[in-house]
């Protein structure tokens, strides 16, 4: 079952194009990662699925229901965060939940016990105050809750972290590990670390084009740095391995890492696993480790959107 | 139903919580209180002026309140000072919820953009149509008070009407601000409005029927001027005027993003 899948949409800004001919199929239960550099078309597309902004064309459907814009029906089964939450500031963080609750159907008695439960999970149980006196980072956690509060089928984060510092991101990222048992999480950043942590499948946008979906370890894969990393006892050893590699065609970027580490790209891997241990022993020097490098996410990024 | 509870219930709290709105009521009640005194006070303060030394050789003649001067008072401020109060306190109502984006947020909890405006409209006809009376029930009082008697013939009527003007200028002033993306250009949209229906109520062709002239009607009904005629036009095109606000606005809502 598909929680998501958008067909050839497509967003037109005059003679700007925000998101090009995007396809995207999110099944149901993953986390998806949406990522892009500033700019890409992200928040375009979520506001698009959220019905906010009306796509130039293409289709759009939420668990499996066409969606159309400026109609309601066919959202209730999403929460959603914007990238900059903004609430009614006379309002308290229980009052808006309440409120939101409402909305969502949520019948009263169960509301206040769910109210609660959200509260906790993002870390707001004891803020009393009116959320006009709330930093970004206090209501980008609101929003979390505001959107997790009737266990919506597909939660749509828009930079759920941005305002975070490093002990709030960890939170949301469990967070959403947490709600994925139960819902399918489709979240926008720009933030790697984020994503490599949490996500099953991530799709990278660059100026409104999608340039790479795939799951984790297929990207892995696919930009593999065939680079290997060998560490010897001295830095004189390490000398000794880099000098004897500079002479090698299969070998190129050779360079020393913290005195001791010498780092060597190959022209395809196997060449590396079995050569590189041959000129080590030639050589007498002593393997203290070796291994591939696999691919950062940074680096897939770097690849994908430069490529 | 839910969401139109929901929301009207989130207006109330509004109306209780911003000052914004509390000192709209406020104004209804000073101006319910201030034009009997006003009209009472005006002759005294003028024959004070007339009296003091540097105004010697100058003769005033100020005639002495009677009922009529009374409602003049509570109506003139009502269609200047209540007009521009109004569109002060609710020219955002739609605008900066579309600019802040708490509207966005509402509208992706599955609901329509005619109930969301609808709530609007109710909630802010309900806060006008409250402080009125309220004002208006106060000037009756303060009047009866001062004068004696208050309640003349074609009270009623001419109360009413300047009733109905308000909630037509709220409606307008709604859907200046939904037409609007921000506060600024609402506001100037609302002021631009009014001014130009009331130039166009100028022209005889559409005087007749411009709920604008709602207004004026009021004094001339107390006077016995107004013909059942004169008053039925305006009263069905401002009656008229609200849902077709709200239908515009609805229109413009459902095809704006946001």
């Amino acid at each position: 079952m598909t929680a998501l899948e958008l067909t050839s949409l497509q967003k037109n800004y005059e003679s700007v194009q925000a998101v090009c001919n995007l396809h995207l199929s999110i099944p149901e239960g993953s986390i998806y990662g949406f990522l892009g550099p500033n700019g890409a078309g992200k928040t375009t597309t979520l506001r698009m699925i959220t019905g906010l902004i009306k796509p130039t064309a293409g289709e759009i459907r939420i668990c499996g229901r066409p969606v159309a814009f400026g109609n309601a029906k066919g959202r209730e089964s999403i929460g959603y965060l914007p990238d900059v939450p903004n609430f009614y500031p006379w309002m308290k963080p229980q009052e808006y939940l309440m409120f939101s609750g409402k909305l969502y159907g949520i019948p009263h008695r169960q509301l206040k016990t769910q109210v609660s439960e959200v509260l906790e999970t993002v870390g707001l149980a004891k803020a009393k105050r009116s959320i006009g006196s709330y930093s970004r980072g206090m209501k980008q956690r609101l929003g979390i809750a505001q959107a997790l509060l009737h266990k919506p089928k597909l939660l749509l984060l828009d930079e759920p972290a941005s305002a975070l510092d490093p002990i709030g991101r960890k939170d949301v990222m469990e967070i959403i590990k947490r709600v994925s048992s139960s819902t399918t999480v489709f979240f926008s950043t720009h933030i790697l670390t984020d994503i490599e942590r949490v996500c099953d499948r991530v799709a990278i946008l660059n100026g409104g084009v999608l340039v790479v979906e795939d799951n984790m370890d297929a990207l892995k894969r696919k930009y593999a740095l065939n680079q290997w990393r060998i560490r010897v006892d001295s830095h004189q050893q390490a000398m000794r391995l880099s000098d004897a590699l500079q002479g090698e065609a299969w070998a190129s970027r050779i360079r020393i890492e913290q005195d001791v580490e010498v780092l060597v790209s190959v022209s395809d891997k196997e060449t590396g696993s079995y050569r590189i241990p041959k000129i080590v022993s030639d050589l007498g020097l002593p393997i203290n480790a070796m291994e591939l490098l696999a691919p950062t996410l940074e680096d897939i990024f770097v690849k994908a959107v430069r490529s | 139903m839910r969401h139109l509870s929901a929301l009207l219930e989130k207006e109330w709290m509004e109306t209780l919580r911003d000052a914004k709105r509390l000192v709209l009521v406020a104004v209804f009640v000073f101006v319910g209180l201030l034009s009997p005194l006003m009209a009472k006070l005006t002759p005294e303060l003028f024959s004070l002026i007339a009296d003091s030394p540097g105004m010697s050789g100058i003769r005033m003649s100020i005639p002495e309140p009677d009922i009529f001067t009374y409602y003049e008072q509570f109506l003139k401020n009502m269609s200047q000072m209540i007009l521009f109060a109004v569109m002060l306190a609710f020219m955002g109502s739609v605008s900066q919820e579309k600019a802040e984006g708490t509207a966005s947020l509402v509208l992706t909890k599955g609901v329509s953009r005619i109930v969301f405006l609808t709530a609007k409209f109710l909630s802010v006809l309900t806060i006008i149509s409250a402080a009125y009376w309220l004002s208006a029930i106060l000037f009756l009082l303060y009047t009866s008070l001062l004068y004696g008697t208050s309640v003349i013939a074609g009270t009623w009527a001419a109360l009413s009407l300047m009733w109905l003007y308000l909630l037509f200028v709220s409606a307008l002033v709604l859907l200046a601000s939904t037409f609007s993306r921000s506060i600024g250009m609402s506001a100037l949209l609302a002021f631009g409005l009014v001014f130009f229906l009331m130039a166009v109520s100028a022209l005889p062709v559409l005087r007749d029927w411009s709920p604008m002239s709602l207004s004026a009607l009021p004094s001339r009904i107390l006077q016995g001027l107004a013909t059942f005629r004169q008053i039925i036009r305006p009263v069905i095109t401002g009656i008229l005027s609200i849902p077709v606000c709200l239908l515009l606005s609805s229109w413009s809502f459902s095809r704006q993003e946001l």
